[in-house]
């Protein structure tokens, strides 16, 4: 016998309790407090999360405006490289604006296992949806160019539209769970990477991006 | 206590955090700031705390009675992702486990994030043993591996450490200023690892759940770090006890706030990562293999246990630790436990030996502190007493408790007996009390000379 039949077996010689039955489920709504109302208030909330938890919030009334706010956040962190995903909502921005497509390398997919990523400065990619209770972002690699873009590089702005704003982190898995059966990696950012291991003060950037940005088109 | 003198010093250790000042200090601190930080997390998230305590203890329960089915189907599910499971009855398996993978990829250098699972296991010291380099990754594991020491707190490895002894350690070991910040010793430990995360060959972590219907494994974090070793490294080791499934990935909504506000106080950890097997198809980096180790090591003889199967829920978050009296007084060190405070003293006398380690739940007032913010339920304070009931019953007491109960309990049975057992401690008092090992560090309370009823009477007459 080997020796997961070993344990498997141990794990079944064990009493059972008399109940099992499935734990009982509550609705969300029964231990948070409530995450309701119009998709403006739903973003508002968003906003002021990511903002609480020091990541920045910009808001875009279409396609252009948002080019002018990436070239703007970009243009701070000056001289920097910068790398993007090349997903159709990066690429409709990118388009608006010579000037900043210009100055953002938009690699084939196929070839993202090869940059070194140490030597960028900015990554952007896009988002499966943005939770307004927590100020989470939810994304998944094949949707954000891979496992490394939105954690190697030290400013992370993400581009998302405004119907990909959900109250709750139950209601993204609930959708991420209808959609992206197949997917390997996902992960749910919520705030710059950050560390209190020394004395419990808060330092930005332990490991992960610094610096966070949520550009919300629409 | 004479229970507690007898275990390999832990009473002397014990003993001389409770009077180091600035132990003391330091770690009230850390613990104030985490304490007013988890009222406020808790207050703005959760409209009922004691309602999502109930439903994930509730969950875990379910899991735990279908553990082999639900570990079973978590083995097939993350299969047909491409990862490979394998299983280890005990710690040596599993160390030889990691070992043969770092081999088989010829890996010269491994890269980990914070992980209790390999602590239990020993896992650094049999990798550099077998001349694999094996870098912590974790700000605050970093930190006491540098300082050769074991993790303080399963959540916050340096909480004991100030900023000014980190500092003079990374002078020493990293070459970083003397005066250098937090902010940047953070920076210093960031460019110490940035190159490892892209030179390893095996990145290894644990994982805080095994999801059964998705094959996945969820690893929260702050740092970033986790992410990085995940997704850098060619080949990902997971070492995970059994224990760690959750049925679903729905379940998530409310194991993620509820690990994050007991853990650190946050409505939710800076990253929650969900990995599904290795690089897949439609993915454009990740590592080429995925190895998942689900780890034994007397969890089963904990499940076989009607009363201790309930420490299987724990989620690993520490809250029991911070309001523990005892480990804020003794600190975590004092234990040489892979886990310390009340869970440790709970879970280690089952998964490494009663008779070694009884003397654990003794290091407990059983004020219940640690039952009350448990967040799966678990009656901790309730499990030491039954701790302190199985050594006793299983002769690994020693004599001296057996012995002081009959006698109390022959007292007891009559009035007469209780009289002359008090005039005994009378004339110990006059002749012994001096030797008490109590009597060195305080007042020993005097027996009263008077009875209960003569009291009484006099009190009667004075009315």
């Amino acid at each position: 016998m080997n020796s997961r039949d070993k344990i498997l077996a141990r794990l079944r010689a064990t009493p059972r309790p008399a109940e099992c039955a499935p734990a009982h489920r509550l609705a969300d709504r029964a231990i948070y407090h409530d995450c309701d109302g119009g998709s403006e208030e739903l973003i508002a909330r968003f906003g002021a999360r990511l903002t609480q938890l020091q990541g920045e919030f910009h808001r875009a009334a279409d396609v252009k405006a948002a080019a002018e706010v990436l070239l703007r956040i970009t243009d701070d962190s000056a001289g920097g490289r910068c790398i993007a995903h090349a997903h159709p909502l990066i690429r409709s921005v990118l388009d608006q604006n010579e000037r900043l497509a210009e100055g953002i390398e938009l690699p084939d997919p196929g070839t993202l296992d090869s940059p070194d990523f140490a030597q960028y400065e900015i990554g952007i990619t896009a988002a499966d949806y943005l939770v307004a209770r927590t100020g989470g972002i939810v994304l998944h690699a094949a949707g954000a160019g891979g496992r490394r873009m939105s954690v190697l590089p030290p400013f992370h702005i993400v581009l998302a539209r405004r119907d990909q704003v959900v109250s709750s982190l139950d209601e993204a898995l609930a959708r991420i769970r209808e959609t992206s059966s197949g997917s390997g990696y996902g992960t749910i950012i919520t705030g710059p990477s950050r560390t209190g291991d020394i004395e419990k003060i808060i330092i930005l950037g332990a490991h992960g991006p610094k610096r966070l940005a949520v550009v919300l088109i629409g | 206590m004479l229970t507690l003198t007898e275990h390999g010093g832990f009473r002397k250790r014990a003993a001389a955090k409770a009077r180091d000042p600035v132990h003391h200090e330091v770690i009230a601190k850390a613990i104030a700031s985490y304490e007013k930080a988890f009222e406020q997390t808790r207050a703005a998230q959760f409209t009922n705390w004691q309602q999502a305590r109930d439903l994930a203890a509730g969950i875990k329960d379910e899991v735990l009675a279908r553990l082999p089915e639900y570990l079973e189907q978590f083995e097939r599910n993350a299969t047909a992702q491409g990862a490979r499971v394998l299983w280890a009855e005990d710690a040596d398996q599993a160390r030889r486990h990691v070992v043969d993978i770092a081999r088989e990829h010829g890996a010269r250098l491994a890269v980990k994030s914070k992980s209790m699972a390999t602590e239990e296991i020993d896992l650094n010291e049999t990798l550099q043993r077998r001349g694999i380099e094996v870098l912590e990754s974790d700000l605050g594991e970093l930190i006491v591996q540098l300082a050769g020491e074991k993790p303080y707190h399963i959540v916050t490895p340096a909480m004991h450490r100030t900023k000014a002894e980190i500092a003079a350690l990374f002078h020493e070991k990293l070459g970083v200023d003397l005066d250098a910040d937090p902010q940047g010793l953070t920076m210093a430990a960031r460019r110490h690892l940035r190159q490892a995360f892209t030179q390893a060959d095996v990145g290894i972590t644990g994982a805080n759940f095994l999801l059964a219907e998705e094959g996945a494994v969820v690893m929260v974090e702050n740092e970033g770090n986790g992410r990085l070793t995940m997704a850098c490294p060619r080949v990902h080791v997971v070492v995970a006890g059994i224990e760690k499934i959750l049925p679903r990935l729905s379940d998530l909504a409310l194991f993620l706030p509820l690990l994050a506000t007991s853990g650190t106080a946050q409505a939710m950890t800076c990253y929650a990562s969900i990995v599904r097997g290795p690089r897949q198809p439609d993915e454009a980096d990740g590592p080429q293999r995925m190895v998942i180790i689900l780890l034994d090591n007397g969890r089963s003889r904990l499940l076989s246990s009607p009363l201790f199967r309930q420490s299987l829920r724990c989620i690993r978050c520490g809250a029991c630790l911070n309001a523990c009296p005892v480990f804020r007084t003794i600190g975590g060190h004092a234990y040489h436990t892979t886990y310390p405070g009340p869970i440790g003293s709970v879970i280690t006398p089952h998964l490494r030996g009663m008779g070694r380690w009884r003397h654990l739940a003794d290091a407990s007032s059983l004020c219940g502190a640690c039952t009350d913010v448990c967040p799966v339920r678990i009656d901790l304070h309730q499990l030491l007493l039954a701790n302190r009931r199985e050594a006793v019953r299983g002769g690994k007491a020693g004599w001296f408790w057996p012995a002081a109960m009959k006698l109390w309990a022959w007292a007891m049975r009559d009035r007469g007996r209780l009289a002359r057992l008090r005039d005994w401690g009378i004339l110990f008092e006059r002749l012994g009390r001096g030797a008490l090992p109590a009597a060195k560090r305080r007042r020993v309370p005097r027996l009263s000379r008077k009875t209960f009823a003569q009291l009484w009477e006099k009190n009667e007459q004075s009315r």
